[in-house]
């Protein structure tokens, strides 16, 4: 059978998770993939790898938002060209959720990574908002299968989209391990890392009191976040964006991950951190107890005291969720997480 | 008498037992030595020499693998000169990693971990191959003395090298006795493998013994652990890939593996079954080169060419845990690097000796 991936709206470095998401689908796919593969890209970017790809000169793609705007809307009103590409085609999947244009044949399965703009609504400009609840409109209800990453953004889907639950797959994503890996050549030092931007839903103020706490008990403790632009107390580190080998060093020095985030849809950072051996206390809240299982040691996001006491008992016993954590990454390969991919897009052709 | 050992070859983590050796030797050396001694090490491990007086080679000669080490050979060998009065003032040098730079009159002492470029050529790459012959066989042909690590090296040695008997001493590789000793842990459903995926440690075959042992004992785990694993993904069901682990947690899991298998094809010595039987843990090896040598009768051997033989050895190393525990950490206590270094000191003694 033969299966078509429109990538139509990727922008090239700006569509940030969910263009990861579909690059290493893609490489995967072209690893253990059974099918035939078709990959639609827009004039923009020519080197997504793995499979076989064409690019679609018929799809205007901007790197400006405006012109992204005005691509999409001439793509979805007047979008008969580019629909005559996939004629052939058994099944078809849009990664990237946006179904543009709109198609009614062949199958379709769109993947919505998170409903943010739901359950955060007031992280997202009245436009925004509204321009998403258009295109996830019309991209779930045109989609046979609606996949998603984790059975808690599945419920969410099922609950805020009213779409029904036999047409949701959650499927977890993976992550690289060539990247993230264990090293024990360098000694653990004595501080405690939290990759995350200074958004709200990341609970910065929550963790700098714990900390406060964990500093009156462990003296020479210090707390790294990177990607963080906000103001930090003593004792807090904030080298901004760091790059993968960097973070990956940061991984394997630090006494622990903590990861209080209130929301997400995934969360691959404790299974980073896990990947290269650094003991995690993880936020127990949204997706996050389903991917890190028991291999984290859990705690109430919303409480300071459960915060200080779940890091306390890391670092005085770090070995345990260490190697519970190294078990744990391992599941996590994109190479499982096309398989399902390839599993779905059987269903679709069915 | 003033002795230099050079360490100039090292590559930090990428040479696995041959750093562990030359590591511990002269970290032994440093406390229980009775010679003068200078060490030549990288600028980049100047931490290599345990506390011995050093000098620093700045240059690189750090080549990540053989062919590239060429290039650097000869830097040092060329900086050398600047070292020429340290140089001068020894009585015997060794030459721990084989490849002999820097350069010097003095009479040479080479250990020659193993001549697998010999013996399984179709392992090697041929510039890898072409250097090790220039480097090692050279290296070891010109010494006055020549260290191995086991008997068969020896034999192997004098077969394909030609090598003088008496100049050919076997000096056993030992263990750390403070890291790797028995504990009290409950055993776990897991089998251990420490090596790195180069050919002849013959992954693939211990993966189809697995699979087989798997069908009957589904709860079964393979745990791999050393650098550069990702090679072998995709893994099989149940194999789990740690990478690159201290060696206290190598010590626990050897504390806690149902068994150890080393299904190697080659080793010159073999270090694991050793920290394995110091840790209580059973162990079932392959019967190949310098292994049965190393684990005598504490161990189940087993031919490492042969899946289903591998499977059979598994099973009986794990039903006769008990029974092997005692001989095991009895013959790994015999292995101390006090005693390896000490025997260093005699060969050093007799070419100082035998040179004035």
């Amino acid at each position: 059978m033969r299966v078509g991936l429109s990538l139509l709206t990727l922008v090239p470095r700006i569509s940030g998770g969910s263009e990861t998401y579909a690059r290493e689908l893609v490489r995967a796919l072209g690893r253990v993939g059974r099918h035939e593969y078709r990959v639609f890209l827009p004039s923009i970017t020519d080197d997504v790898d793995g499979l076989p790809a064409e690019i679609v000169r018929e799809y205007r793609a901007s790197t400006s938002l405006a012109g992204r705007i005005a691509a999409m809307s001439e793509a979805s009103l007047a979008g008969g060209r580019i629909r005559r590409r996939f004629a052939g085609l058994d099944a078809l999947h849009f990664p990237l959720t946006a179904m543009i244009p709109r198609v009614s044949a062949p199958p379709a399965a769109t993947t919505v990574l998170d409903l943010q703009h739901e359950l955060l609504p007031e992280f997202f400009s009245h436009a925004e908002r509204a321009y998403r609840r258009a295109v996830y409109g019309w991209s779930v209800r045109r989609s046979r299968l609606v996949l998603t990453i984790s059975r808690h953004a599945a419920e969410a889907i099922v609950e805020r989209l009213g779409v029904p639950e036999e047409r949701v797959r959650p499927i977890h994503l993976g992550i690289d391990h060539e990247t993230f890996r264990l090293d024990e050549g360098v000694p653990r030092e004595r501080f405690l890392l939290y990759p995350a931007r200074e958004w709200p839903h990341k609970n910065h103020a929550r963790l700098f009191d714990a900390f406060g706490e964990l500093r009156r008990r462990h003296a020479e403790l210090e707390l790294v976040l990177t990607s963080y632009a906000g103001p930090a107390p003593e004792g807090v580190r904030t080298p901004g964006f760091v790059s993968r080998e960097e973070l990956v060093g940061l991984y394997r020095r630090a006494a622990a991950l903590v990861f209080p985030s209130l929301y997400e849809g995934f969360g691959q950072p404790p299974l980073e951190a896990m990947a290269c051996g650094c003991p995690v206390a993880c936020s127990n809240v949204a997706s996050l107890p389903e991917v890190v299982g028991d291999a984290a040691r859990l705690f109430d996001p919303r409480s300071v005291e459960e915060i200080v006491e779940a890091v306390g008992d890391v670092l005085a016993d770090p070995t345990p969720w260490q190697e519970r954590g190294i078990r744990r990454a391992a599941a996590f390969t994109w190479d499982e997480t096309a398989r399902r991919h390839d599993e779905a897009y059987a269903e679709l052709a069915a | 008498m003033h002795v230099g050992i050079s360490l100039l070859t090292l590559a930090p983590g990428d040479l696995g037992g041959s750093e562990t050796y030359a590591r511990k030797l002269v970290q032994t050396l440093a406390s229980e030595r009775t010679h003068e001694y200078t060490v030549f090490v990288p600028a980049r491990s100047s931490d290599a020499a345990g506390g011995l007086p050093t000098v620093e080679v700045r240059e690189p000669p750090v080549g990540r693998r053989g062919p590239s080490r060429i290039p650097a050979m000869a830097i040092a060998a060329w900086r050398s000169r600047e070292l020429t009065s340290k140089l001068a003032s020894l009585d015997a040098i060794h030459y721990a990693l084989t490849v002999p730079v820097p350069r010097t009159s003095a009479p040479t002492v080479v250990t020659l971990h193993d001549v697998q470029h010999r013996d399984l050529p179709e392992f090697f790459g041929p510039a890898r191959r072409s250097f090790r012959r220039v480097a090692y066989d050279r290296a070891a042909r010109a010494a006055e003395a020549v260290i191995v690590t086991s008997e068969f090296v020896r034999s192997r040695s004098l077969e394909v090298l030609v090598l003088d008997p008496s100049r050919v001493h076997v000096v056993p590789h030992a263990i750390d006795h403070d890291v790797f000793r028995p504990g009290d842990e409950e055993r776990e459903p897991f089998l251990l493998y420490p090596a790195r995926p180069w050919p002849h440690k013959n992954h693939t075959r211990l993966f189809e013994a697995f699979a087989s042992l798997r069908q009957s004992r589904p709860q079964l785990r393979l745990v791999l652990t050393g650098g550069g694993l990702e090679r072998l993904d995709p893994l099989p069901p149940g194999v789990e890939r740690w990478g690159v682990v201290s060696q206290e947690r190598l010590a626990s899991l050897y504390r806690r593996a149902a068994c150890l298998v080393f299904p190697s094809l080659y080793e010159g010595f073999g270090l694991p079954p050793l920290e394995a039987m110091a840790s209580g843990c059973p162990v079932a090896a392959s019967n190949a080169a310098a292994i049965p040598e190393v684990c005598g009768d504490a161990a189940v051997l087993f031919d490492p060419t042969d899946p289903e033989a591998i499977a059979a050895a598994i099973l009986e190393a794990d039903s006769r845990a008990d029974e092997l525990r005692a001989p095991g950490i009895e013959r790994a206590a015999r292995f101390t690097w006090s005693e390896t270094a000490r025997r260093h000191e005699e060969v050093y003694r007799a070419v100082g000796a035998a040179g004035s």
